[in-house]
């Protein structure tokens, strides 16, 4: 199973299903029990805590729409 | 014989050390604000890491060297996780560290210098071995680190080794005015009131490359010399190009400002810029370094190298033909240069990106990941500069709220 847990610099954890692209975003005081979990052990947490509505959760249209709406924030040139 | 092999492993100590102090002024381009100090530390980046190379294939025209990737020595890591504890680099022990791996390798000169003489297949490594040496100013002060700098024979995977900087200083001629959220960059036009200060803009967004390279270069061990020396010359080639934007900017602001109206926001700013040296808007979040500190190696070379590089280079194109530059000749040399830059960091992108993820199929599905959570890595950075927290700003994007657009699209956004 193929799941990105990542820490991010503004103490969110961002924990990534790249099957279902499904996103789970756990706050800065949850993150501690996310901290140290991969693969399925994380996502089952992610999975279990955003029924509860302790997470968010972001499934794959959510995350087109959002890349569409972010299209026009530039990097570079 | 015993001798020889013993030169030859201290020569590629040699190579390794100068490769960690070249990784350290990679780390001393994320700690510098001001746009020519970064120049000048991304200078000190290439140089290094270039003496380092020419050294090992030096060595590698005689010998037969056994690749080895380059990695940090674990107590220098070490060293270095503790000045970056506190956020951004703590620049006191940066530079304590700079200044003991450089005695560390004057020390490994001086001991390889009279044995090679003796050695006549390794006295043609004296010339390089004085080039090497040029880099380094005596510091009296300062005691060698004492790392072991030869490689483990069984080499590890590429991977994350360090986190960067969590924070990274500004330029103080600019100033953070408006969102991102609010209004897009400025986009370059014909006229002067739009080129001033997308060129400005694009000076920050310049710096933003420099970092991203500097940051992949110390946070990756375990990758060939070769990427770390793509990243040096990227780095070297984006504080140019900032150098040069900056300073076409400013060469630019008389003309600028006799076009605007004195209660213009804009004439305000930079008569503030001329009397304090700084007030030149720019984005409140800044260049955006956030997105790309929270983005991965691979993400990065998908966002960066092949989102964004490969398809400027068609606008750099559309830039050097157009009115402002024909009237600019300058301007329109220097952007020929940008260009040819360009396209060798898209190949770069390329090249590492297939080096990491060789199969095609895993690579194209890491793409599609990746953009989808570009906005992710984005509000990521908003959320570091904003008030509002990353899984409420996701959420109210995800939901229907837009960003300004942009007069570039360079994403693909799905249908």
């Amino acid at each position: 199973m193929s799941v990105l847990v990542q820490k991010v610099s503004t103490g969110d954890t961002i924990v990534f299903d790249k099957e279902s692209r499904d996103l789970f975003i756990f706050d800065e005081k949850s993150a501690g029990e996310i901290e140290g979990r991969e693969g399925a052990d994380a996502l089952k947490v992610a999975r279990d805590w955003s029924r509860e509505e302790r997470v968010r959760h972001f499934d794959r249209a959510d995350l087109s729409r959002l890349q569409a709406a972010l299209a026009g924030v530039v990097l570079l040139v | 014989m015993t001798q020889l092999a013993e030169r030859i492993a201290e020569i590629d100590e040699l190579v390794s050390a100068l490769v960690s102090g070249a990784r350290l002024a990679a780390l001393a381009v994320l700690d510098a604000a001001a746009i020519k100090t970064k120049r000048r530390r991304a200078r000190e980046f290439v140089q290094r890491i270039e003496t380092a190379a020419r050294i090992g294939a030096g060595l590698e025209t005689y010998f037969l060297v056994k690749e080895t990737p380059v990695a940090w020595p674990p107590a220098l890591r070490a060293d270095i996780e503790d000045a970056l504890a506190g956020g951004p680099v703590d620049s006191r022990k940066l530079e304590r560290l700079r200044q003991r791996v450089d005695l560390d390798i004057r020390s490994s000169l001086a001991g390889l210098e009279e044995a090679l003489a003796a050695e006549p297949l390794l006295a043609s490594m004296e010339a390089l071995l004085a080039e090497a040496n040029r880099f380094f100013e005596p510091a009296a002060a300062a005691e060698g680190g004492g790392y072991a700098y030869r490689r483990p024979d069984e080499p590890a995977s590429p991977g994350q080794v360090l986190t960067g900087p969590l924070a990274v200083a500004l330029d103080p001629a600019f100033e953070p005015t408006y969102s991102l959220l609010q209004r897009p960059v400025p986009t370059f036009g014909d006229t002067v009131a739009k080129a001033v200060p997308y060129f400005w803009g694009l000076a920050i967004r310049e710096s933003l490359a420099a970092d991203l390279c500097a940051l992949s270069a110390i946070e990756y061990d375990s990758m060939p010399l070769q990427f770390y020396r793509d990243m040096a010359k990227q780095c070297w080639d984006e504080m140019r190009h900032a150098s040069y934007f900056f300073d076409a900017a400013i060469d630019m602001l008389d003309e600028l400002e006799a076009g605007l109206d004195e209660d213009d926001p804009l004439s305000q700013n930079i008569r503030r810029f001329r009397t304090t040296g700084a007030g030149l808007p720019i984005p409140k979040e800044r260049n955006l370094y956030e997105a790309i500190l929270n983005a991965g190696l691979k993400e990065r070379l998908i966002l960066l190298h092949r989102d964004t590089e490969t398809p400027g280079i068609q606008r750099i194109k559309e830039k050097i033909h157009s009115g402002f530059c024909r009237e600019r000749p300058h301007i329109a040399e220097a952007l020929e240069i940008v260009l040819r830059d360009e396209v060798t960091h898209s190949r770069f992108g390329n090249r590492w990106l297939e080096y990491l993820v060789p199969d095609r199929d895993e690579r194209e599905a890491l793409i599609i990941d990746t953009e989808l959570l570009r906005g992710v890595y984005l509000l990521a950075s908003f959320a570091h500069h904003g008030e509002t927290p990353l899984s409420e700003l996701v959420a109210a994007y995800a939901g229907g709220k837009q960003a300004p657009q942009s007069a570039v699209q360079l994403h693909t956004v799905p249908a």
